[in-house]
Order: C-alpha cells, then structure tokens, then sequence
C-alpha cells in the first residue's frame, strides 16, 4: 500500500503539500425497534481521498477504488491550481515530523472475532429486559462496531497504516401512557473493548425504570435556574458550548473571531480547566494519529479559567502561527478532514454533589443528555430528565427539558466543579455534513448559576 | 447489478441491489476568499436478499460481488423472518428531476457565481464579511429486485449557502437555498439579505412571555419535522405515533395541507423511485387540517398492513449513503401555501418575533409534537416595523396544539432544511401567540 500510494503521490514538493488517504472500513450493526430486528449485518466503506494544496488554494477528490488514486490526486491538482488563481489569503501546512508508523488495536475482549450471532444475543437481551418492564411501548436498543484499517501518505514522506476500532450499545426506551410519551436511553461501551457492553442488566433496567418514571414528572416551567449539571449532560455542555468553538477552522480566516477568542482571555473562574485528549486512551475520541497523519496530544483548551489553547489541523495552525494538535479528521473518505475535538472534558474540581446540592436553595439536577447545537457563541441542548432541588434537597422529577444559552456567560457561571471525572460511552457530533461517532465528552458534575430553560408554560 | 442479483439468487429466494453514484462539486468560498474545491466521484451498492424466509443485508462502496453475497448470506442466517416482498415491476411516473445546464457547471462556472454574489454584497456594503459555499450535485440511483421491478434516475442539486460574520465572528445572518436546478440569486436576494444584516448590528432581548411569532421557511422544518416524526411509518409500527386511530379526524387547523409531493418539477428532493424500487407517489397526509395518511417503507407497510408510500430511503437527519438501511422518510415534505405576504404578517404584528433560523431542532420529544427551540437568527418586531435581532431566547409548544392556533400562513413557499439534508418546501408561519422564554 505504501508504493501504491507514494507513487500516486506525484505532485513535486516544490509545487504545493499532497496526500492521500485511503481506508477499509467494516460498519457492523443490530438493531432492535421494539420486538423487530430491523437490522443485522455489516458494511463496508472503503475509499479514498486525494488532497492538494498549491500556490495556497486547496483541491480534493474522493474515488473508491485504489486504482483511481493517481488520477485523482491530478484531479485535485487541478482544481488546487484553479482556486490558487482566485485566492486571497493563501494557505500553508504548519511543519511537522515525517513519520513512518504502524498501528494495532489490542483490545481484551476483539469484537471483530466474535461471531455476528453473539453480538445479537447480547442487545437482544439487553432489548427483553426492556419490552418486558412496565409502561414500555417501545424500544431502540442497537450495536455499533466501526473498525477501520486507514492508510496514510504526503508528498513529505509520512505514511502510516492505523487500526482504529469503536464498538458501543445505544439503549433507548419509550414509555407510554395515553397520549403522553417520554425516552430515556444511554450508552455502553465507547472503546475497542466488547467487554465492556456485557453485564450491565442494572443499567438497562433503570433505563426502563427512569422512562416510566419520567409519565409521572411534570412538564418543566420556562425561565432562569442554577442548575447542576450530571456528568453526561455536563459533558455534552462543554462540548457544544465550548469545544465547537476551539476547533480552530471557523476562526484561521475571521479576524474578528480571532479577536473575540483572544488566548489569554477569561472564560471562568479558576477553578475551570477544560481539557481535548485523543492520547487519553479508552473512550470514544480516542485514537493515535489523526486523518492529517499527526500524532494527537493532550490540549489545556482553558487552563484555570484562561483560554490557553485550540484545536488544529495543519492547515490552521499554519496560518496561525501555532503548534499543531492532532484534531483534523474526516466521517470517511468521501469527506474532506476538519478540526473536530477528540475527547473533551472538564477537569475534576474538588466540590461533592452534597455539597453543591446543599447550596441550592431553588434549583435543578439535570441528567443524561439529549442532544445538542451550536452557533458559535449561543449554545443548545437537552436532557433527559431533572428534579427539584429545593433548600438543598431533591423533590419531584421534571420532565422536557431544553437548555440554551450563551457561551460566555454561562462559562463564567460554573460556579462549583465536582470531584469524580466521568466520560460519556457514546459519542456522534455532526459538523459541516459529516457525523463522527469517534467522538468523546466528559465531565465532573458542574453547577451552574443560571441556565436559562424553554417551556410551555 | 444483473450479475450481482443473478450471484445472490444462486443462494436466495429474492434478492434487491441498489447502487447510488455521486459526483459532487463544491465550491468553498471563506472570509470573501475562494479557499478550496472538495469533489467526489464516488459509488455504494446494496444488497438485501431472502434467504429461507429470512432477510439479510450487506451494502458496500467496493465491487466486491462475492462478499456482499455472503455478508449478506450471513445477515439472514441470524436475521428474523422478512414479512414484506420486494415490489414487482411497475410503471413509473414520469418527472423531472434532472437539469442538464446544472449537470454540465464545471468548477471555473461555480466560481464565478460564488465571486459575483460576493461582489454584488460588497457593491452594497463593503464591510460584511461573508462565507459562501456553492455546490452542485449529480447523483443516479438504480434498484433492481427479483420480482422484475428496474428503476434507475439521476437527480441534480444546486445548493447555495452562506452566513455573514458579526462583530464578534459568529454567523449573524445566514441564507440557505437549494433546488433540483441552478437558480440565480437575486439583487432582491441580495438586499434583504444585507438589510437583515444591518439590522442585526441592533441587538435585543425580550423578557418571558408570550408573543406573536412568525416562522420563515429556513426554521419551519423544525416544526414539520415533529410532524413527520408522528407520521412515520416507523411510529405507527412501534404504536408510538399520537395520530394512531385519528385518520379522517381534523387534528390542526382547517389552513393545514401537508403532502409528501416527490413529483415536483426539479424540487430539491424530487425522484422516480424510492431506494426500495417503488415509484414514488404524491401522498397527501394533512388535507385541510384532516389526518389523511402516513408515509410507509415497506418493512413498516408490512408490519401495519399499509400500502408502500414510496418513502424507504437510505438517509436519516444525519447520514445519507448505501450502509444506511431503508427507513420512511419524506420526499419533498410540503406545508401548502396560504395568502397572506409575510410584509402583511410583520404590518400586524405589535410586538413580536420572525423566528429565520433555530437550533435544537432535531432534540426533544419529536413524537409527541413537543418542541422547545432556540432562536438561531431571529428579529422583532413593533408596531408593524422589525426593529432589531433577539438574543438569548427560546420558543416551545406542541405542534398539535399550535397548529390549531394559526394566524396566517405565508403566500410563497421556500425550501426548508433539516440538520444536513433538503427537507421539503414550507411557507411563512404565523402563530398569534407562543410561550417564549427570553432573558428575564
């Protein structure tokens, strides 16, 4: 492979940066939509992207078979020649190392060698404990397995042959009484390691056990709370609110933005540190050389409340001036790579949920997200359910809950970081067209002095 | 393909091959700069075979004829009895969904549109700062079954998409439009879009309350979205769908035409045949506020004992592509126009908001019609003038409770988008109050 492609790499150095990358990927699934097996089998995605980038202009082409990668990297030549003719402001790669590597998953428990049928049984079992709780109308409860064999060359001379491997459940349930239905669903697993999706019954069934609870909840009241975060919800906050914009592709060419996230700039007080690790190895966003062929690498995005750092491809901190980080990946290779976060995380604080319970007079405790959008400095997600505090203590269960809020503000509202960092098991962030599910969020629980949450009444 | 249906028959009672193929060509224009082209030429095949009564699947974007026969070989051997047959060979309706001019747009014709849009912006106001992006699509899609069914069109897109910067570098206005052939954008395009921008620069919040709120075309998808939610096949199947029993009932208000219309002359999701070879077919679903139908693939068909709508695609709000499997999903999802100008709904309105773009669309309890969304780019409105941007506020309600409350429906319909995807066309909403929640 590395012939095939070092000879398809025909673009001198002199004239601009190419490379290609080419990937065989094995998408493996079950899926159960209440009692229906709705799907059972595997894909293969295999492909591969040339990229070019002359005089500053960038062109890129995708093709399936590897017998096209030549023709296409002269494609993306081509129009790299066209756009070069038109641009403004030039691009150029930041330096770094050729690297010449191979990597290999070695996971306990290799999902890859367990048989089709076995992987059923599991969800399916997980699926049973569901349709059989009370209230349960219906049931989403899946399996994913994204295993990937990507190959990576540049007309520098870098080429690595990487494994990456992402197996993880979804496990969703609805519960139903009359018109009124509510969800609550969760994730297991998020690394290479099958092990990890088995024995987790006490799991499933609070699942079920939370949806029928959530009939009973009332619908929440629009307005202002302090609120604590769990760390699931917490950890998708950070992620939407923050981490989008750290990734460094929206701000290399807008001066203003620029400006607005100045390093060095207070985000929060100084007991917030928010952190993107690739290198932090056992969690969704894990892996070890990104899409660019560079090694990821533990990034301060803020370190004691102060915006320390940002996301890079080698395109960005080129044409910033800055250390590049690993963080530039494509959903597959009909997809071009951009600056997406790996894991993120809020770093453990030292508060304890009693005591952040116990500093709310009137308040919320919010878990298990729901899903989130970005726009920059305004921020939305949802979460699953919540309960009253009230003089520090927990009450009834609400329900249809909405957050959103500016990113700003509310960063510099996390007043009390908990003690015990825990990661999401799934990811699935969805930027510029492309889902990664290579995706990793996390946090301690965090409480918040005023969120603001939509609703009816 | 015939040799791929032939190789899997050698194993299977039935079998289906579906085959997409894309050519795409973007252009990406980033701060007024033409930074990058990203095309692709690329294909994926499907296979989904009935082996001893079961089904099994396998899809790739490789001719590899024996694997995908085996994978999905394998995919029956565990996979649980398939209740529906792939559809017979059948006529197809005839509709155009290819453009030939749009088809044939090199990269230098795409540029040159993105520079004069640019220029155009620049002629009003030189100091917006803008993101454009233009891309044009062709992409053929060919099913071919054992029961004699054989469809194949090629469908092209022209899509274009751009926001402008605020002081700050976030999007402040953005502009999405796209359609099954190139279109020009206007000077009036041009104008109001510039207009909105100068607006934006007055910044406003308003206190919780209920207002009189118009929804535009590019945040109306929110709403049908919770609509299609319930009128999936996919809901009806899993009893989860609050329409379940009420066909022939008047669910919304009276205004209310809601159809699933693939036959569209180049609209944006206009097609021949669905992803499971059955022809597509105009499915009205609300007619004047009455629930008349929902939209079926055939496994949810099957499992409800409903006729196939046309409607089993590989896509969902997220992903598009061969490895997706079919699921009910809209065509062009179309909310029929009313008659009232959007300039005659701002004229009525005291105090209120135009809500043009949200976030969180795609969050919350889409079945039960629940929505609680946040104000992407909206504008108030007072005393029939709009006067400023809104900030930090959220809209909710139920769309089976709000939609028996509308005010006006817009005079034009414009093309919506959902996440990623084309989701249908929609006019302006007016909803003469709604809960919001601002910054108190």
């Amino acid at each position: 492979m590395r012939e095939i492609l070092q000879r398809a790499l025909s673009l001198d150095s002199s004239e601009g940066y190419a490379d290609i990358r080419y990937e065989e990927t094995t998408i493996t699934s079950v899926r159960y939509s209440g009692k229906e097996l709705v799907d059972i089998g595997s894909s293969r995605v295999v492909g591969g992207q040339a990229r070019a980038l002359i005089g500053g202009g960038w062109g890129a082409m995708s093709f399936n078979e590897i017998e096209r990668a030549a023709e296409s990297l002269e494609r993306a030549a081509r129009s790299a020649r066209v756009v070069a003719r038109h641009v403004k402001e030039p691009d150029k790669m930041a330096p770094v190392e050729t690297v010449v590597d191979t990597v290999r998953v070695n996971p306990s428990e290799d999902p890859r060698l367990v048989d089709l049928e076995e992987k059923r049984q599991l969800i399916w079992e997980y699926n049973q404990i569901l349709l059989g709780s009370p209230h349960i109308q219906s049931t989403d409860v899946s399996y994913l397995e994204i295993a990937s064999r990507k190959y990576f060359a540049n007309n520098e001379g870098t080429f690595i042959d990487q494994e990456q491997l992402l197996v993880f459940a979804r496990i969703g349930a609805v519960a139903r009484r009359g018109d009124l239905t509510q969800r609550r669903f969760i994730a297991l697993g998020g690394t290479d390691d099958l092990a990890l999706l088995r024995g987790r019954e006490e799991e499933v069934e609070a699942v079920a056990r939370e949806a029928g609870a959530l009939l009973d909840a009332e619908p929440v009241e629009a307005g202002n709370y302090t609120v604590i975060l769990d760390p699931s919800s917490a950890g998708v906050f950070v992620h939407e609110a923050f981490g989008h914009l750290s990734e460094s592709d929206n701000l290399a060419d807008n001066p203003r933005l620029k400006e607005t996230m100045k390093l060095g700039r207070r985000f929060g007080g100084p007991h917030l540190n928010i952190v993107d690790d690739p290198s932090f190895s056992g969690h969704p966003g894990s892996y070890v050389y990104d899409d660019e062929g560079v090694r990821g690498r533990k990034t301060y995005l803020v370190r004691e409340g102060i915006l320390t750092g940002r996301l890079h491809s080698r395109q960005t901190a080129g044409k910033l001036g800055e250390e590049v980080t690993g963080n530039c990946r494509a959903k597959d290779f009909t997809h071009p790579p951009i600056v997406r976060m790996s894991n993120i995380f809020i770093e453990p604080g030292d508060a304890s949920l009693e005591e952040m319970m116990a500093s709310i007079d009137d308040g919320l405790l919010l878990i298990g997200a729901a899903g989130g959008q970005t726009s920059g400095e305004m921020f939305t997600f949802g979460v699953q359910l919540g309960y009253r505090i009230k003089k520090g203590k927990s009450e009834a269960m609400v329900r249809d809950i909405v957050l959103s809020g500016n990113l700003f503000t509310t960063l510099a509202n996390i007043s009390m970081v908990g003690e015990e960092l825990i990661m999401n098991r799934a990811g699935g962030c969805g930027k510029k067209g492309q889902i990664i599910y290579a995706s990793g969020s996390g946090s301690p629980y965090i409480k918040i002095d005023s969120l603001t949450i939509g609703g009816r009444k | 393909m015939r040799a791929l249906l032939d190789k899997a028959l050698e194993h299977a009672e039935s079998a289906e091959v579906f085959v997409s193929e894309d050519a795409v060509t973007p252009v990406e224009f980033v701060n007024g700069s033409l930074k990058a082209v990203t095309e692709k030429d690329v294909y994926g095949l499907a296979l989904r075979l009935v082996a001893q009564g079961r089904l099994g699947m396998a899809a790739s974007t490789a001719w590899e004829r024996g694997g995908l026969v085996e994978r999905a070989l394998q995919s029956a051997r565990y996979g649980q009895p398939c209740r529906f047959s792939f559809p017979d060979r059948s006529p197809l309706p005839e509709v155009k969904t290819y453009d030939e001019k749009t088809s044939s747009l090199q990269v230098e014709d795409l540029i040159a549109r993105g520079e004069d849009i640019l220029r155009r912006i620049r002629a009003l106001d030189p100091d917006i700062n803008c993101t454009l992006g233009i891309e044009r699509r062709v992409r053929k899609i060919s099913v071919a079954n054992s029961a004699g069914q054989e469809a194949s069109y090629s469908r092209t897109n022209y899509a274009v998409g751009m926001w402008s910067l605020s002081p700050q570098g976030f999007i402040e206005v953005p502009f999405w439009r796209e359609e099954g052939a190139e279109f020009s954008v206007t000077d009036e395009d041009i104008e109001e879009f510039v207009r909105k921008h100068r607006l934006s620069q007055r910044r406003t919040s308003v206190p919780t309350g209920r207002y009189p709120v118009i929804f535009t075309a590019g945040a109306a998808w929110a709403l049908l979205l919770r609509f299609f939610a319930g009128i999936s096949g996919e809901s009806v199947a899993k009893g989860t769908s609050p329409l379940l029993g009420k066909v022939d009932e008047r669910i919304v208000d009276e205004r209310i035409t809601l159809v699933d219309d693939p036959l569209r002359p180049l609209g944006l999701r206009s097609l021949v045949v669905d992803d499971e070879g059955v022809p597509a077919q105009r499915t009205v679903l609300i007619d004047r506020g009455h629930l008349k139908g929902f939209l079926f693939d055939l496994r949810t068909a099957t499992e409800t004992g409903a006729e196939p709508t046309g409607n089993g695609f590989r896509r969902n709000l997220f992903s598009e592509g061969v490895e997706v499997e079919p699921t009910p999903q809209p065509s062009n999802f179309v909310l029929e126009p009313g008659d009232v100008s959007l300039r005659d709904m701002i004229k009525d309105i005291k105090r209120g908001i135009i809500v043009e773009s949200v976030m969180g669309g795609h969050t919350g309890n889409l079945v039960a019609g629940e929505f609680s969304l946040h104000i992407g780019t909206g504008f108030l409105v007072e005393k029939g003038e709009v006067t400023g941007k809104v900030m930090d506020a959220m809209v909710a309600g139920n769309v089976y409770e709000v939609f028996n409350r509308i005010e006006a429906l817009g005079d034009t319909l414009e093309p919506t988008l959902a996440i990623f995807y084309g989701f249908g066309y929609a006019p302006a909403i007016y909803f003469k109050d709604l809960p919001v929640a601002g910054r108190d």
